[in-house]
């Protein structure tokens, strides 16, 4: 590379940088997520606003849980995990 | 849970361990397409289903699931990870129609009713599919054109699905129907045979008895309907509107305003002549809603509409000039909508939602902060308002937590000084009472019911509070708005969505009740009562035990599967393992591989092959050593390489959850050691020790699709790349861009695209890392990358791979997508075709030396034919046959076929 081409690289390289600072330097440490474990149900969740939604949720979910175990006869121990979509998931297909 | 839309939702997957998603916040509540009573009840009922029918292991499945450590993800990097997730959770592999067919009968008997197993909107779909004689489609036919076809879409799925159930509930009894979907340990693991198995009947013969039982029914209810007058109307156009929002009428221009979105077009606010008919598109609705498109209202004096954008998100709210289309003003992440102008004062009323309430709220001009009046406790809602116009009073249906909905009246200056009271005006109990707006004069609220089990439209006195059905029709009527001394601007439902109609008010009007389906499966199977769901304040979660803590991605991550692959590298086969680690909401992720190949053709320090890649947040971190990849196996691309390589990535937005706008970018850096040819590059050979490499990527993109696309078909996608290889105590320094624009055609889900590819290499050096090469389709024999390689820049159809070296370069691309051909019956249930879809495309090449002095022109001329190949339903293969021919100057032609099957 010639001294030239370096001195555009520089340029460039801060002139796409520097504006991205912000966003690049936010990180994710930023972002409380937080588990709520009852029963075989795990309720993760991101942020305390709706954190008072919880409890009723869980309940609803264990209600729920017990008939279609009933009905289908159903014994798994495997914890059932809930969450945001705050990123990318990488499995392709939700029901 | 989540708190990331202004919509309530969820979803349910048992791959690679039991997950659920919930969106918090109301249901959109349209034309009572989801009748629910308390939403998180009614979520986990329908969620639950999901993971108890997907997940019950068989004998065998445990087995499988013992075997691999886990249930295996579909990962197309390797195809034989297809195999092991089919052995280990067969029945996530059934259809839609299936899948959502059980819930949505869960969710409505656990729910007192409350669901779509016993839903107005439901009963309509088949009912005026019998009356326009339209096709009903056979399972294979369902999935493959009947779920992209109409304005429906994928919910067409969920509605054969629910009527199927229904039926063989209502025929068979639910015992047989529990049967059929529980998977123990001596039912099949493929649902149709289990079907066979549990109805003696094959799963095709038993969906033509239950089209031939839909008919019959359905026309006992349409004997039903025409016992009293039908209501005539005079269509306002001649072709349905697929999805429509609500509509407003000017009376000075006589004609309405509205946001529609049909297959063929992109959606868009319309301005539609009662008089002529004709349609004018105003502004493109970026991100609309499948049923109701987006929330509108409108100022006649201004002639402003007021719209909501963004709204599969955070919504907007966007000021437009009706005249020009120009956008005024836009209050980004408002999470309003729900709209009511109040023509007294210009302001307008709607309803915010935030951590899953509901608030009635108010803008006033010059429209710039939202006031907050009235939060309604949680799972009540607020939806169809409307306010009369002299400014006094807003109309809202009211919806409670025990299902049912109100027509209520505020009085506005009740609320802005504090007063949440309202009057109950009418109480629809299970039914919904929707779209309900003031006539002229204020006396009279109008809207539609399924009171009798079909939509027909309800005047309402506000004083004396007594209602009169004005309507019976055979369809269903919905948003009708008083105009005049006594007409009405209706929608009627149609097979092809709704139709704009104008009518006169029949006083006269009688409407008798129609049967549902889902009552003669209460009736015939009264143990369903028994499926009703107690109260949940009979739960204690203390006496359960609650844990709560922080949570953590990268310490949650566990086993979630160890599978055998076979991998190749260079022209030979390896075997080993891969082993995946997941944490729970899929925030952090390591993948590992090791593999041996045995072939005494390659060097011994080849023959072990490493591969670990992690990914954490917004980063991702590979390791390797002597890369494999499965598709060497297979074809003349090769992307396994020999040497040691480490690369650290980081990706992150730059305007995120706006779709369909995307500005995102990554910085990538690697070190490779002992390469003999380019990590790019198969075909070009180099002996070095060590190369440094740093990439920089920046992307802004907008691109839309219509109703049944297969991939984008209009809007904008811009690239910038750099790169920079250090090797040799050399750099080697590149730029690219490239710029790509496409529109929509007249015929359907068909587009034009250009797109621009240019770089150049800066490198000083006459060296192999100073050039870009480019050459052939790029498609392996078996593939797992993108289906249209041709579009890649280094793609160059009709010569050899690498074959054209430049140090800068120019390409153009023109490209015709002609419509798809769907197949509604090319293959059998658990393997079939879905579409064969042609394009056609043109570019020109040229590149030259660094000095820019020796200047070489190519072109060429192509068509690439892809089938999409649906196994078992979810596993989707892409079989593609490619032919172009190259030019360049006065050489021969050369020419190029392609066959690629991708994963």
């Amino acid at each position: 590379m010639n001294k030239r081409s370096r001195i555009l690289y520089c340029i460039v390289c801060f002139f796409i940088i520097t504006p991205l600072q912000p966003t690049i330097c936010k990180g994710s440490e930023n972002i409380d997520i937080y588990s709520f474990k009852v029963a075989n149900f795990d309720f993760i969740y991101y942020g305390r606003g709706y954190s008072y939604l919880i409890p009723h949720t869980a309940k609803a979910f264990v209600n729920a849980y017990e008939m279609n175990k009933n009905l289908f006869d159903y014994n798994s121990k495997e914890i059932i995990f809930f969450l945001c979509t705050i990123l990318a998931i990488t499995v392709t297909v939700v029901r | 849970m989540h708190d990331f839309s202004d919509y309530g939702n969820g979803g349910a997957i048992t791959l690679p361990h039991n997950f659920v998603t919930l969106g918090i916040n109301p249901f959109d509540n349209i034309y009572e397409i989801m009748p629910a009573n308390e939403r998180m009840q009614w979520l986990a009922t329908h969620e639950l289903n999901h993971i108890v029918v997907c997940d019950k292991p068989g004998k065998s499945d445990s087995f499988f699931r013992s075997v691999f450590f886990g249930k295996p993800i579909n990962d197309n990097s390797n195809p034989l990870s297809m195999v092991y997730s089919y052995l280990a959770t067969p029945r996530w592999y059934s259809p839609r129609w299936y899948l959502e067919g059980m819930a949505i009968f869960a969710e409505t008997f656990m729910n007192g009713g409350y669901g779509r197993a016993l839903s107005g909107y439901d009963e309509m779909v088949f009912r005026t599919m019998v009356l326009d004689s339209a096709y009903f489609y056979l399972p294979v036919g369902l999935e493959t054109e009947g779920t992209t076809i109409d304005f429906k879409v994928g919910s067409n799925a969920y509605l054969y699905g629910a009527r199927f159930i229904n039926y063989l509930a209502n025929r068979h009894g639910v015992d047989k129907l529990l049967d059929f979907y529980n998977r123990s340990d001596s039912s099949s693991r493929f649902f149709a045979t289990q079907f066979k198995k549990i109805y003696g009947n094959d799963l095709i013969s038993e969906w033509k008895n239950w089209i031939d039982f839909e008919n019959n029914f359905q026309n006992e209810n349409l004997n039903r309907v025409r016992d009293n007058e039908i209501t005539t109307h005079r269509e306002i156009i001649d072709i349905p509107l697929g999805s429509a929002s609500r509509q407003f009428y000017d009376k000075n221009t006589n004609s309405i305003i509205l946001a529609i979105n049909y297959p063929g077009e992109l959606a868009h606010l319309a301005e539609i002549n009662l008089g002529t008919g004709d349609i004018r598109k105003i502004v493109p609705v970026m991100s609309p809603r499948l049923h109701f498109v987006t929330a509108i209202t409108y100022d006649e004096d201004s002639r402003t509409i007021f719209m909501t954008e963004n709204n599969n998100n955070y919504r907007d709210l966007v000021l437009i000039s009706r005249d020009n289309g120009k956008i005024i003003k836009t209050l980004d992440f408002q999470r309003f909508g729900d709209f009511a102008f109040n023509k007294a004062d210009k302001s307008i009323w709607g309803i915010r939602v935030y951590n899953g309430r509901s608030i009635l709220s108010r803008l006033l001009p010059p429209y710039e902060k939202i006031e907050e009046f009235y939060t309604l406790p949680f799972g009540n809602n607020l939806f169809d308002l409307d306010i009369s116009k002299d400014g006094n009073y807003l109309s809202a249906t009211y919806s409670s937590t025990d299902g049912t909905q109100k027509l209520v009246l505020f009085l506005l200056k009740d609320i802005i000084q504090g007063n949440n009271n309202f009057e109950d005006i009418y109480a629809f109990e299970g039914n919904s009472g929707s779209n309900f707006v003031f006539s002229e004069d204020g006396k009279y609220l109008y809207g539609t019911s399924y009171l009798t089990g079909v939509s027909n439209i309800f005047k309402i006195n506000v004083e004396s509070k007594e209602i009169e059905v004005i309507s019976n029709t055979e369809r269903g009527y919905f948003r009708p708005l008083p105009i005049g001394n006594d007409s009405i601007i209706a929608y009627s439902y149609t097979v092809n969505g709704m139709l704009p109609v104008i009518m006169k008010e029949n006083y006269n009007a009688n409407a008798n009740s129609i049967k549902f389906l889902g009552m003669d499966v209460l009736e015939n199977n009264p143990q369903l009562k028994q499926w009703n769901l107690p109260s949940i304040s009979e739960i204690n979660l203390d006496s359960i035990g609650v844990t709560e803590s922080i949570y953590e991605p990268f310490t949650s991550q566990r086993l979630a599967s160890i599978i055998p692959i076979v991998e190749g590298y260079k022209d030979f086969p390896s075997f080993g393992f891969r082993a995946k680690l997941i944490d729970k909401v899929f925030l952090s992720m390591t993948d590992f591989n090791i593999s041996y190949s045995y072939n005494q053709l390659i060097p011994e320090n080849e023959r072990l092959h490493l591969y670990l890649k992690l990914n954490y947040w917004f980063w991702e971190l590979t390791v390797a050593h002597n890369k494999t990849d499965f598709y060497d196996l297979f074809g003349p691309t090769k992307r396994s390489r020999e040497g040691q390589f480490i690369t650290i990535k980081y990706s992150d937005y730059i305007i995120q959850n706006r779709k369909p706008e995307q500005f995102e970018y990554s910085i990538l850096g690697g070190a490779f050691f002992n390469l003999k040819s380019l990590p790019q590059y198969q075909n070009i050979s180099t002996e070095t020790d060590k190369l440094f490499h740093l990439a920089f990527n920046l992307k802004y993109n907008v691109l839309r699709k219509s109703l049944g696309a297969i991939e984008d078909e209009a809007g904008f996608d811009l690239n910038f790349d750099m790169t920079n290889d250090y090797v040799d105590q050399l750099n080697f320094f590149k730029v690219f861009a490239n710029a790509s624009y496409g529109f929509l055609m007249p015929w359907r889900n068909s587009s034009i695209w250009l797109r621009v590819h240019g770089g150049k290499s800066l490198g000083s050096d006459d060296n192999p890392f100073n050039y870009i090469y480019f050459g052939a389709f790029g498609n392996n024999y078996l593939d797992n990358n993108e289906v249209s390689r041709y579009r890649d820049k280094t793609s160059f159809p009709g010569v050899k791979i690498n074959s054209i070296p430049g140090n800068t370069f120019a390409k153009g691309t023109f490209e015709l997508n002609l419509t798809p051909i769907r197949f509604r019956k090319f293959g059998f249930l658990p393997f079939y075709a879905t579409y064969a879809r042609v394009s056609l495309f043109a570019m020109a090449l040229a590149t030259a030396d660094k000095d820019l002095k020796s200047l070489n022109e190519f072109y060429n001329l192509g068509a690439q034919v892809d089938f999409e190949i649906s196994t078992f339903y979810l596993l989707k293969t892409y079989l593609s046959f490619g032919y172009a021919r190259a030019f360049s100057g006065f050489s021969k032609p050369n020419d190029e076929f392609m066959i690629s099957l991708k994963f």
